[in-house]
């Protein structure tokens, strides 16, 4: 074997190992202390093993979009986190966005579903509750609608973003409402 | 908490973000980098340097063209499912609910602090000495037998004569300007100590660092280190490649003068004395501690200057995969290191 394929099958090997290295490094926290952000299969399985107190989830669905959410994200660390998907029955992406978080700038961070393009926006009381209703694009150019909010009790931050017009996002976020 | 809220502001701006992955990324590139010398058993120092400005180099671009190609990196679903995400370890609480992050900018700062004291600074004080230097008339009289003995040595070189400054200082000192008017400056202490062949090997490699400055990747580095000023790793892996630079115009100064072993004695004769080094060597505190680190770390280097010039052997195969390979595996890779 040459010089050169044998440093290279000896330089592949170490990057392996430097991978592998990477991948330990980036699990050992999680061993350490525990609340890093990870996927969870339920919003009950996330409330136990973060002790999460507060998780507000809607009363109403529009048409099509049921619980459970197809997709739960949360966290303790560095912020308190949830985030729900649900995806339309017919459609396998994701409709309708909630996040929760202790944290305001996370939205970004979070939104998997992102508005592109606000054409309008208004900020009224719903429920007693002061919220930002916004209506543009999303990334995909459908029209989609959020309305965001501070719950009074938790102190949390809600974004709900809902892949159609606000009609029903407001009748979402008003069945989220305390 | 506040801490904990400032740290998510800060690592989840783009500005926080590029930071913390030049950092990271830097890092996993200097290990490839030595993984490939070893690979290839790469030993030329200028090959070496190559590669070591990729360490410098790639990480000031990656970033910015990682999040041009596809601008949600630095999301919670990617970071999910990322290679290393930095973010866990930022916030891991250390003492009373201090995140790890705080030990980080700690380390940025003590680099940018070094990075003014032991490198901004000395360049500044260099440039306002050379300022008044300019000033004042260097107009003294040689020593004939001084001047005779740099003469004899330049014979065979490619350097005008014209263009040597000898100091009157009992000192070894050689060192020269690569501006755009270069220039060669011996001690009277050093052409004293040295004889003609040592001489001759010393101005050698100065002509050496001269001949370089057509080829400036040293320049460049420093570019690209400055504005990683931040950076412990940059500021480890331009040391280094300073370091090669020596031993490239080690190599020029042997193929000048075809005498390695006088350009090994000559270096020889810089190393510290041995009361120099050591811990209890020099003063007392934290000064001496520097100083005598200092002194070692030189002596170190020397030491294996001396060593490669016994041993001098060139890369004999092409270095084009290996650049190649390594680069590709550090792009990918660090793609997925947020």
């Amino acid at each position: 074997m040459s010089k050169k394929a044998r440093g290279l099958l000896l330089m592949l090997a170490m990057a392996g190992l430097s991978v592998l290295f990477l991948a330990a490094a980036n699990w050992l926290p999680s061993l350490m202390q525990q609340g890093f952000a990870r996927q969870y299969d339920s919003i009950e399985e996330a409330k136990r093993s973060l002790g999460l107190d507060t998780v507000l989830v809607p009363g109403y669905f529009p048409e099509g979009i049921t619980w459970p959410p197809s997709f739960v994200l949360a966290q303790k660390k560095p912020y308190k986190a949830v985030v729900m998907e649900f995806k339309e029955a017919k459609a396998m992406d994701a409709a309708l966005l909630v996040i929760q978080s202790s944290w305001q700038g996370s939205d970004a961070q979070l939104q998997r579903i992102r508005m592109s393009e606000v054409k309008e926006e208004t900020q009224y009381r719903l429920k007693g509750e002061k919220v930002l209703l916004q209506v543009g694009t999303c990334e995909s150019r459908m029209p989609c609608s959020r309305i965001t909010w501070q719950d009074k009790e938790s102190g949390l931050y809600c974004t709900v973003l809902l892949l159609s017009s606000p009609f029903e996002l407001i009748r979402i976020a008003e069945s989220m409402i305390r | 908490m506040k801490t904990l809220w400032d740290m998510n502001t800060i690592i989840s701006s783009y500005w926080g973000m590029y930071v913390v992955q030049t950092v990271l990324h830097s890092a996993i590139a200097s290990v490839f980098v030595d993984c490939a010398f070893i690979a290839w058993d790469i030993r030329a120092p200028h090959v070496k340097q190559r590669f070591r400005f990729m360490v410098i180099f790639l990480p000031l671009l990656s970033f910015p063209l990682y999040q041009f190609i596809f601008p949600r990196r630095g999301d919670a679903y990617f970071r999910l499912e990322g290679l290393l995400d930095s973010s866990k370890w930022f916030s891991l609480e250390l003492w009373r609910g201090i995140p790890l992050f705080t030990v980080f900018i700690v380390i940025l700062t003590l680099s940018a602090v070094i990075f003014v004291i032991q490198e901004l600074l000395p360049i500044f004080f260099h440039m306002r000495e050379q300022v008044r230097s300019a000033d004042e008339p260097v107009d003294e009289a040689v020593d004939e037998a001084v001047a005779r003995k740099v003469s004899k040595a330049l014979e065979g070189l490619p350097f005008n004569e014209e263009l040597v400054e000898i100091l009157n200082d009992d000192d070894l000192a050689l060192f020269s300007d690569t501006g755009l008017n270069p220039r060669i400056y011996i001690s009277t202490g050093l052409i004293k100590s040295f004889n003609t062949e040592h001489l001759q090997a010393a101005i050698a490699h100065e002509i050496g660092h001269i001949q370089r400055t057509r080829k400036p990747v040293l320049i460049f580095a420093y570019i690209f280190r400055v504005l990683m000023f931040y950076n412990p790793v940059a500021l480890i892996e331009f040391r280094r490649l300073a370091q090669e630079e020596e031993k490239v115009c080690d190599d020029i100064a042997v193929a000048l003068t075809g005498k390695p072993g006088a350009l090994s004695e000559a270096v020889e004769m810089f190393r510290p004395e041995p009361e120099d080094l050591g811990p209890g060597a020099g003063a007392k505190g934290i000064g001496g501690i520097a100083s005598s680190l200092e002194h070692y770390s030189h002596d170190v280097l020397l030491k294996s200057r001396i060593l490669r010039i016994g041993q001098r052997s060139q890369d004999g195969s092409p270095w084009g995969l290996p650049y190649a390979v390594t680069l590709a595996l550090i792009v990918c890779i660090n793609y997925f290191v947020v």
